[in-house]
Order: C-alpha cells, then sequence, then structure tokens
C-alpha cells in the first residue's frame, strides 16, 4: 500500500509535468510542419499506469522474502552460522591498500548485489547522457556529410533567395555558380564554386515506378562519393541508388533501369549502392558525364566554394564573415553549419537542450539513490561504524571510507558505460537515422573529453555529493 | 601523580538528559589504577559500570570531573587524539564480540595495526604478529575463517587479540564473558589472567562474582558511586 501510493503521486507528477516537458520539444520542429493531433493524453496515462505497475510487481517480488524470515532470525541477526562460500574477497595481509581504501573496496566486492544495482543504476543514468551526447555531437558533424551527398569543401552557400534564383528558372545552376565566383575573385577571393543539383526523373524496373531525387554535378566525380555497396559510376549510363530505392524497385547491381529526363527515356546500369539522408533516403546519383539540361535541375543543396589557396581552419572562419558580407547574406557556413543546416537547425539545438535536461536529472536521480543507499548503510552499519571509532578511526576516516565506496560503484558505472556507450548509442541510434535515410548505421562524432571524461566526472562528484552529505551522523 | 599510574580518575560525574530528566548516572567517582593491575568493576544492573568504563576510556564524554590517562587529561584532548589514543594505547573487549562483518578473523584482528601510524610495520610482520597472537590464545586454526563461522569463545578470543595488536598501555573490558557459556567464559578469564601476569592492565566490568574473583582489585559501584574496593 505504501509502495502503490508513492508510485501513484509520482506517476501523476509525472504525466502533468510530461504536458509541457512535450510541448517545448516539440515547438522546435513544429515550427516547419504541420503535426496532426494525437491521443497523446491516452498514451501518458496508459504509460503512468504502465510504471505503477512495474513499481508494485517489483514491491511484490520483493516482500516475498517477508515469508522466509523466522522469528529467530530476530535473535540471530538474520544469521544461522550456515555459509558455503567466504563473504570477504580481499585480504588485509596481502593488499598494498590504506586501511580505509581496502575497507572501502572489500565491502564493494563483498556485497556485490548492493553495489551491483547502485552501478547497473549510474550506468545507466551514463549511458542515456552519453547517448544524446553522441547523437547531438554526430547531427553537427561533418561526418553526416557523405550521408548529404556533398563533397568536402571549404565554405557553403545555402542561402534561400539565390537557391529560389535557380529552381524559378530565373537563373541556371552554372550561371549562379559563375556569378558567385566571379564576385569572389573580385573580391580577393579566387575560388571555384560548384553545386550538387537534384533531378527528379521518372524511374522504372519490371513494372515497379517511382520518381526518386537523382544528385548530379558536372564539377565533381561520381568516384569522390561514398558508396556501400559496387562502384562508382564511371559512365554516362551508369547510376548509384540508395539500398531503399534498390529495395522498392526491386532492383539491384548490374540491373538496367529506364529513367526519363524531360520525357527522354534511357536504360541505366546499376552499378552501386550508397545511404542518403537526402529525401529521405530516396535519392541516387547520375555520372558527371551525362548531359543534363539545367532546365531538368529542380533544386540544389547550395554552392560550394574551394578557395585556391587551400585556407586552414583559422582562415575560412574568417572568410565566412567576408562572404557573408559580400553576398549580404547570413546563411554562410563551413561543413559543420551546412551538415546542420541540411539536418535542421532546430533539431541539435532541441538534442543539446534535451541533453542537458536529462542530465540534471541523472544528477538528482544520482544524488537522492546515494543520499537513501547511505542511509540504509549507516542504519544497517552502526555498529560497525561503532567499533571502528572504538577500535580508534577518526570520524573523516570513516566518512571516507563510506564515500570512497560510492566512488568506487561511480568509477566502475564509468568504465562500463565508457565501453558499452559507442555499442549501445549503436544499437539505440542507428533505427533513427535509418529512419532517415542512413540504413547501414552513421560514423558517429564522439568527443572523447566529453563523454568519457566530463559525464563521468559529474555522475561521481554527484555520487560522492550524495553520499557525503548524509553522513552528518557518522 | 606517580610514574606507576596509569589511570586517575576525579570526582568523575555523568549526567544523562532523558525526557527533560536529568540523570546523574556517575556522582563524584575517585579512584586510580597503576600498571598492571586488574581491576573489575561490580555493581547490580544499572548502577553505571559500563558508563564508568566508557567514560574513563574516552569513549563517551564526562560532564565534570577529571580522568588521566597516562599522564594525560581526556577532557583536553581533542577527538583525533582521542581516537589516537585508542588506536595505539587502548584496546577494547566488548560483551557483544563485535567484529567487521567482511574481514576474515585475521584481519578483524589486525586492522587496527594496519591504522595505526606508530610503528613503521610492513604488512607481513603486521600479519605475523596477528598470528602469533592467535596461537598464544590458542586460536590459530581459525585464522582465514569468517567471523560467524566460530564459536563465542573463540570470538572472544580474537577480539583479545584484537585488543592487544597494538600492544596497548591499557584494556577495557565490558562484560568479556556476559555472552559465554561456562567453559568458554573460563577460557576467556584465564587468557585475560595470563595476560595481566605479562604486564597489560586491565579494567574490566563484570557482575560475575567468579570473574572478579580473578582481578586484583574489585571497585564495587551502586547508584553511580564507588561504594568499596576489595583487594
Amino acid at each position: 500500500m505504501k509502495y502503490l501510493g508513492i508510485a501513484a503521486i509520482g506517476a501523476v507528477i509525472g504525466f502533468f509535468l510530461s504536458i509541457p516537458f512535450g510541448n517545448m520539444l516539440l515547438s522546435s520542429v513544429s515550427r516547419k510542419m504541420y503535426l496532426g493531433s494525437d491521443s497523446s493524453a491516452a498514451v501518458g496515462i496508459l504509460c503512468s499506469l504502465a510504471v505503477v505497475l512495474v513499481i508494485l510487481a517489483f514491491c511484490w517480488r520483493c516482500t516475498r522474502k517477508i515469508k522466509k524470515l523466522s522469528p529467530i532470525d530476530a535473535v540471530r541477526s538474520g544469521q544461522t552460522g550456515e555459509r558455503f562460500k567466504k563473504k570477504g574477497l580481499l585480504r588485509l595481509g596481502k593488499s598494498k591498500l590504506g586501511a580505509t581504501g581496502f575497507l572501502a573496496l572489500n565491502d564493494v566486492f563483498s556485497s556485490p548485489k548492493q553495489f551491483g544495482v547502485m552501478t547497473v543504476i549510474f550506468t545507466v543514468c551514463l549511458l542515456l547522457v552519453m547517448c544524446l551526447a553522441n547523437t547531438g555531437n554526430t547531427l553537427a558533424s561533418r561526418k553526416l556529410l557523405p550521408l548529404m551527398c556533398s563533397t568536402d569543401s571549404d565554405i557553403y552557400i545555402t542561402d534561400t533567395d539565390m537557391i529560389m534564383e535557380v529552381m524559378t528558372g530565373e537563373t541556371t545552376v552554372t550561371e549562379q555558380c559563375d556569378k558567385i565566383e566571379k564576385k569572389l575573385t573580385d573580391n580577393g577571393l579566387p575560388c571555384s564554386v560548384h553545386a550538387e543539383g537534384l533531378v527528379s526523373p521518372a524511374v522504372e524496373f519490371k513494372g515497379n515506378k517511382l520518381s526518386p531525387t537523382f544528385l548530379y554535378c558536372k564539377d565533381t566525380k561520381a568516384s569522390d562519393y561514398s558508396y556501400s555497396e559496387g562502384y562508382a559510376p564511371k559512365y554516362s549510363n551508369e547510376i548509384a541508388l540508395t539500398s531503399s530505392v534498390a529495395e522498392k524497385l526491386e532492383a539491384g547491381i548490374g540491373d538496367k533501369v529506364n529513367i526519363t529526363i524531360n520525357e527522354k527515356t534511357d536504360e541505366y546500369i546499376v552499378t552501386a549502392l550508397f545511404q542518403s539522408m537526402v529525401k529521405l533516403g530516396e535519392t541516387g546519383r547520375f555520372h558527371e558525364s551525362l548531359k543534363i539540361p539545367d532546365s531538368a535541375v529542380s533544386q540544389v543543396m547550395g554552392f560550394q566554394i574551394d578557395f585556391d589557396d587551400s585556407p586552414d581552419e583559422e582562415e575560412i572562419k574568417s572568410r565566412i564573415s567576408r562572404v557573408k558580407d559580400i553576398f549580404d547574406t547570413k546563411y554562410v557556413d563551413d561543413t559543420d553549419g551546412f551538415v546542420m543546416s541540411c539536418i535542421g537547425e532546430g533539431v541539435k539545438d532541441t538534442i543539446n537542450g534535451v541533453k542537458v535536461f536529462v542530465l540534471l536529472i541523472i544528477v538528482i536521480i544520482v544524488i537522492m539513490i546515494s543520499v537513501l543507499m547511505e542511509r540504509s548503510f549507516i542504519s544497517k552499519e552502526k555498529p560497525e561504524i561503532a567499533l571502528m571509532k572504538a577500535m580508534g578511526f577518526k570520524s573523516r576516516s570513516v566518512r571516507r571510507q563510506h564515500t570512497l565506496r560510492f566512488l568506487i560503484s561511480a568509477a566502475i558505472a564509468a568504465v562500463l558505460a565508457i565501453l558499452l556507450s559507442t555499442p549501445v548509442t549503436r544499437l539505440c541510434i542507428d533505427p533513427i537515422f535509418g529512419i532517415m535515410g542512413a540504413i547501414d548505421g552513421v560514423e558517429y562524432n564522439i568527443k572523447p573529453v566529453e563523454v568519457f571524461a566530463v559525464y563521468p566526472v559529474i555522475i561521481a562528484a554527484a555520487t560522492v555529493l550524495g553520499g557525503h552529505t548524509s553522513q552528518p551522523c557518522t | 601523580m606517580s610514574n606507576n599510574r596509569i589511570l586517575e580518575v576525579k570526582d568523575l560525574c555523568k549526567t544523562y538528559i532523558i525526557n527533560k530528566r536529568q540523570n546523574n548516572v556517575l556522582r563524584n567517582v575517585s579512584f586510580s589504577i597503576d600498571k598492571g593491575e586488574m581491576v573489575a568493576v561490580m555493581g547490580p544492573s544499572g548502577s553505571g559500570k559500563s558508563t564508568l568504563l566508557y567514560t574513563v576510556s574516552g569513549m563517551d564524554k564526562m560532564t565534570a570531573g577529571d580522568v588521566k590517562f597516562c599522564g594525560k587529561s581526556l577532557s583536553e584532548q581533542s577527538e583525533n587524539s582521542l581516537a589516537e589514543m585508542r588506536l595505539d594505547d587502548m584496546g577494547f573487549i566488548f560483551q557483544q564480540m563485535y567484529m567487521m562483518k567482511n574481514l576474515s578473523i585475521i584481519d578483524n584482528i589486525t586492522l587496527p595495526a594496519v591504522k595505526s601510524t606508530r610503528k613503521k610495520e610492513s604488512r607481513k610482520e603486521i600479519l605475523r604478529r596477528g598470528q602469533d597472537l592467535m596461537h598464544k590464545l590458542g586460536i590459530s586454526e581459525i585464522c582465514e575463517n569468517d567471523i560467524n563461522e566460530v564459536s563465542g569463545g573463540q570470538l572472544q578470543r580474537a577480539c583479545i587479540c584484537r585488543s592487544m595488536i597494538n600492544d596497548p598501555q591499557m584494556i577495557f573490558a565490558d562484560e568479556p564473558t556476559g555472552a559465554l557459556n561456562r567453559t568458554s567464559s573460563d577460557e576467556v578469564m584465564e587468557e585475560l589472567t595470563k595476560l595481566n601476569s605479562e604486564g597489560t592492565t586491565i579494567m574490566l566490568v563484570t557482575h560475575d562474582s567468579k570473574v572478579a574473583a580473578k582481578c586484583s582489585r574489585v571497585l564495587y559501584i551502586v547508584d553511580g558511586n564507588i561504594r568499596g574496593s576489595i583487594i
């Protein structure tokens, strides 16, 4: 009854807090899309009920132990004298640790269930934050550039007005690139400019019809891009398709598909498969030597600028400001910024916001668990604490021993989380990237200092803080 | 205070406040113990025997009076220096045979020696001393046992070993045979008497006259006051 009450109150509070939190998360993405109404309230209520039921199920399972307790246990404090294996794992005589360190380590290894549960909780908490961090860092990194079907350039211009001039037919891709190139060269920034054109032809194979978006750039080579299977198109009648397009067409490498561009149908051989997050993975690529009229290019990804003098990163950053002034636009980025603009500005900010929020919640949870566990330890170990003081251990030694135990658990959790962070990130986040088109997964941008040092230190500090602040009675 | 005197207690008072009422457990208790003595404190239940033991050993704070241990006034010592005195100069034996549950018998015995910084000893040397003590008290065979795998008498003898590991000036024992059967009680008292004959000063609290009979002096306490001393 006690835990039913606690779980019910928690579920109600959590349900009502989830409404503004969910709205906050959706607000950043709903600016650019229409979202239909759904039964999120019903789902929220169901989830709250499920949480209460799970908690009750665990409580019921734990209270089964009450049946096993007998009156004699009160007299012997649960000890019957029977044991089938040694309790302590470490030996003081063989250890090089001081008394406090040894006692802390020995306690952790002698009570694996107790400290194991805590370690598992800390590991899961860390993994949650690490997954979010890896996702957020990847979404804003150049490691996703191959999935944007673009080559690496110094600067990218993604000004909507300039792109619209091409889309409306006011100018062609080639003319726009030439204009930009000339303007930059006249302003002392000699460079070459190219753009990935998007073409939407009709594709047919064995009766299966589709209209994927094909990428085409006469200023780059098809071999400059990455492919997951086969070889890059070498001739004008060769193409590459994404796996999802190939699947829908029921075509594979070596098959000849019919593509209609400007009412002219030709056969093209599929030579490679690749991954793409452009148009949710429904894309293909033409060879650069194929003659595609500018009128067939419906859109460009952005205008890619490669400076003749190959500047370093510092110089590129300063040139970005200059280019912004030259074209009077704020939509000029380096590679990381270009990837972010393709993914969506709000997505990375949302994920980072969620990451910070989750980290805060986790820190609170870790502190609360540490406080509860330490109070429980102190209550159970009062005779031992008193004995240590009677033997001559100072209060600070006892506190240090208790704090060290938590630190050891946090350290083990950190090591486990570090080892598991990449596989768990792949497990959880690859399906999400798969929906966006990267069905073979992505190369995650893992920032080692942030993920392997900062977050474990934060969790360890929270653990120590929680354990330490609940020790006044030692 | 003579050089031979190890413990000097003068007008010791200890008061507890329970439910806003003052309870004077010890009233102006004065006595002294010389080196090498084995002193028993006897008295009826609730007379203040254990309170006296814990107060004169610094485990509990006195309300008034003065206690000098090896010439040092306990009331002038900080918590940390009292802890150091308990570690290096005192040994304690309790009725309940408290031991660290995650340590083996030998580790429990050697733990105070590992903690102490007075002697610069290696772990091997500490271990050897612990084993020697266990051999002396006839419990070598339970060296690597867990605390739940031994009898009460063996456990209490292990507690004696632990109290001796740092060669203390004095041992304080609170009803050391209180939880033991007659055979184990006799064994434990035999060991304590042997230790005393080798020069260790012992102050013990007991309600067992047979135990008190083995001591060189018995202090009889009633209602917080020493009523008599039998040599």
